[in-house]
């Protein structure tokens, strides 16, 4: 049952990455796709990029295993996904979007397929090839990104049904919104970093005088 | 009951004692050469570029004082002698190859005697030598005797912007005779002087590197007036520390940054400094071009080198005067051994201000205690010398015994892994050799060896490569024909 289910979203996230504009069009009317399907994309992407430091091959790979941390490359890629996410639902409110947080969060998450199936490739590659042939791993690189973006793009434009102008004001105003966020983060970061350091040193005081 | 008589526990400790006394040593000497105390640690660079402890290169087995203002050190390797510049008074000394002075040059002008003021810098050619007489500003050639042939002032030329202020401090002179000359506070390069004394140009002169600071000041300067901008800060590269030259006329030159106050670029020389910080080391051709792989050079973030010395296998090192710190490295720049570092205990230095390679031997001197450091290779230093030796050869495969040796020794030691990857490389083993390159991070070489590997597989099971293209291009649409045509007879 569940197995099924799997295979017929697998199936429609691979229709939305062929025929962007028909796909989230039946996102936006026909319900279709669905938000744990979309959960799933959020963590093989984290997979992917967790996987690309450790698995790639030495030749391509610059990661130092020391240094390597899950957490932060969580932290960048679903972290990043949630703060792209907030603004993006900040942003659409501003304009005269008609899309739902659903469509919303489907419509920023179904496009990371065709990405995450190119690092797929690139990690297998990096294992097969040399130094010479990198610039084919690159390529394998670029064409994910540009298979995603405009997937992102066209989605976008079909679930939120504005303009193409808004909808490039839309990705603007995400991006600075995501900017604005992570500065806030960062500030309360800081607070917090502050607020603990006055009551740590209330705390040495009092124990220092009894 | 009769008690059990024990014995006494001072006894035994005696007798462990003496026991273990009278056994004979289990460390053999040379072993123990090579883990005696240093006052510094040597380290080496991992793949990472972080510093990794290594075993001592060169030990510290002695210190010679007794000079009162030394400058500069040259060993002539055709007479085994080496040339002190004692700008003290003492003028020029020269010590034999166990640091007993010799003699004293004494310089005579026609038949007088004549007195150097502040000589700086030495370079002792088959026939003649020659002293850079900082006070006197000039560079003096005299015989081997101390008969001066001739005085060389001030170079004459429109180039030089700041005449009557030459202050000679080093020299190196090629096999035509033709003159280097590292003039004090002069940016614009090297003097290079005929073997007549006659300017011919400036040598391999510093860039300064564009940062987006200065280009943003650069154009602030535009608005301002002719006044203003004289009041500002100049950028002007730095310049030459000292030199060495090696038999194929190619010119070693360190640069560091100056802290004398007579300077005109003393608020900006520390910001230049660390922009050049990749090219404090240069190799310069006979053109004035750079040759140095500076890719490799990142093993030091923050240096003053005062001197270079360069042994016939290419192995360079230098000094560096603002952590005391002698770094060794190979001919593309790895790092071999770094040591040293400031203190008062002999190893340990105050203001190290010039190199010679003595034979084995690395001479230190050090303007600050007023002495000269003897290093001696350890064992380890001589396997990773011997090692070096046959890798720039290229005879990588008589190298492959040297360096396991040195691997034993250190096992982070990455030089060693590049030389094994490349021996077993020439010997065509390209798993070794992957498996060896990868140990010292070295991709390039890996990258070499894996497509030669791949090439082999490729080529072993080309067969089945073959019948598998074949099966996929012409099998699989069969079968789907076949399959399909079926379905439809079922239909």
């Amino acid at each position: 049952m569940i197995l099924k289910r799997f295979l017929k979203e697998a199936e429609f996230c691979c229709f939305c990455a062929k025929n962007p504009n028909s796909g989230f069009d039946a996102v936006k009317w026909e319900g279709k796709g669905s938000v744990p399907a979309a959960f799933l994309l959020v963590g093989l992407f984290f997979l992917t990029a967790a996987l690309k430091a450790q698995l790639t091959g030495f030749i391509f790979n610059t990661q130092n295993p020391d240094k390597f941390s899950a957490l932060s490359v969580f932290a960048v890629t679903a972290g990043g996904f949630a703060v792209v996410f907030t603004a993006n639902y900040a942003a659409s409110s501003l304009l005269p979007s008609e899309a739902t947080l659903r469509q919303i969060f489907i419509t920023l998450a179904y496009p990371l397929a065709p990405y995450i199936a190119s690092q797929a490739v690139y990690i297998a590659a990096s294992n097969l090839v040399a130094m010479e042939m990198g610039v084919f791993l690159s390529f394998v690189n670029l064409l994910g990104i540009g298979w995603a973006a405009l997937e992102l793009i066209i989605g976008m434009y079909q679930t939120h049904r504005l303009s193409f102008p808004l909808v490039a004001a839309d990705i603007a105003l995400t991006a600075f919104g995501a900017v604005i966020i992570v500065f806030f983060m960062l500030l309360l970061y800081s607070l917090f970093q502050q607020l603990y350091t006055f009551f740590y040193t209330i705390f040495s005081e009092i124990m220092f005088r009894f | 009951m009769a008690k059990a008589k024990r014995p006494k526990p001072h006894l035994i400790l005696t007798a462990i004692t003496v026991a273990v006394l009278t056994l004979p040593p289990a460390v053999n000497v040379s072993a123990a050469l090579t883990m005696r105390e240093t006052p510094y640690a040597t380290y080496n660079v991992d793949k990472w570029g972080n510093a990794v402890p290594s075993p001592n290169g060169y030990l510290p087995v002695r210190a010679v004082t007794g000079f009162s203002d030394p400058q500069d050190l040259f060993y002539d390797a055709d007479t085994a002698e080496i040339f002190l510049a004692d700008s003290g008074g003492g003028g020029i000394i020269v010590l034999d190859e166990n640091c007993v002075i010799k003699r004293v040059v004494e310089f005579t002008l026609d038949g007088q005697p004549y007195n150097l003021q502040a000589p700086t810098g030495i370079y002792a050619a088959p026939d003649a030598l020659y002293v850079c007489d900082r006070q006197g500003g000039a560079v003096i050639k005299a015989g081997r005797d101390g008969a001066i042939q001739a005085i060389y002032g001030e170079p004459e030329s429109e180039l030089i912007s700041d005449p009557g202020n030459y202050r000679p401090s080093k020299i190196v002179v090629d096999s035509y005779g033709k003159m280097y000359v590292q003039a004090y506070g002069v940016f614009q390069g090297i003097y290079c002087l005929t073997s007549e004394g006659g300017f011919i140009n400036f040598y391999g002169a510093n860039r300064v590197e564009m940062t987006v600071g200065r280009l943003i000041t650069q154009l602030w300067k535009r608005l301002l007036t002719k006044e203003q901008r004289r009041a500002m800060q100049s950028f002007v590269p730095i310049e030459y520390s000292n030199l060495y030259i090696d038999r194929e006329n190619f010119i070693y030159a360190t640069v560091t940054a100056t802290t004398d106050d007579s300077s005109s670029f003393t608020d900006t020389a520390q910001d230049i400094y660390r922009a050049n910080s990749k090219e404090l080391v240069r190799k310069l051709n006979p053109l004035g071009v750079n040759v140095m792989n500076r890719t490799e050079m990142s093993w030091f973030q923050n240096a003053a080198f005062t001197d270079i010395t360069v042994n016939p296998d290419g192995v360079m090192t230098m000094c560096d005067s603002i952590l005391g710190v002698i770094y060794q490295c190979d001919k593309n720049g790895k790092l071999m051994f770094a040591f040293g570092g400031l203190g008062p205990q002999l190893g340990l230095f105050s203001q190290p201000s010039a190199l010679a390679q003595v034979g084995d031997e690395l001479w230190v001197l050090d303007s600050g205690k007023r002495s000269i450091t003897i290093f001696q290779l350890t064992e380890f230093g001589r396997s990773v010398h011997e090692a070096m030796r046959l890798y720039n050869q290229g005879r990588y495969q008589e190298d492959i015994q040297p360096w396991e040796q040195v691997v034993k020794s250190d096992a982070n030691y990455l030089l060693a892994y590049v030389g094994l990857g490349k021996a077993y490389y020439q010997l065509e083993d390209y798993e070794k050799s992957m498996y060896y390159f990868k140990l010292a991070g070295d991709r390039a070489g890996y990258s070499d060896a894996f497509s030669e590997q791949s090439l082999i597989f490729m080529r072993a099971n080309f067969a089945w490569f073959f019948f598998g293209a074949i099966f996929l291009a012409v099998g699989l649409p069969l079968i789907g024909r076949v399959v399909r045509g079926v379905k439809k007879d079922d239909t």
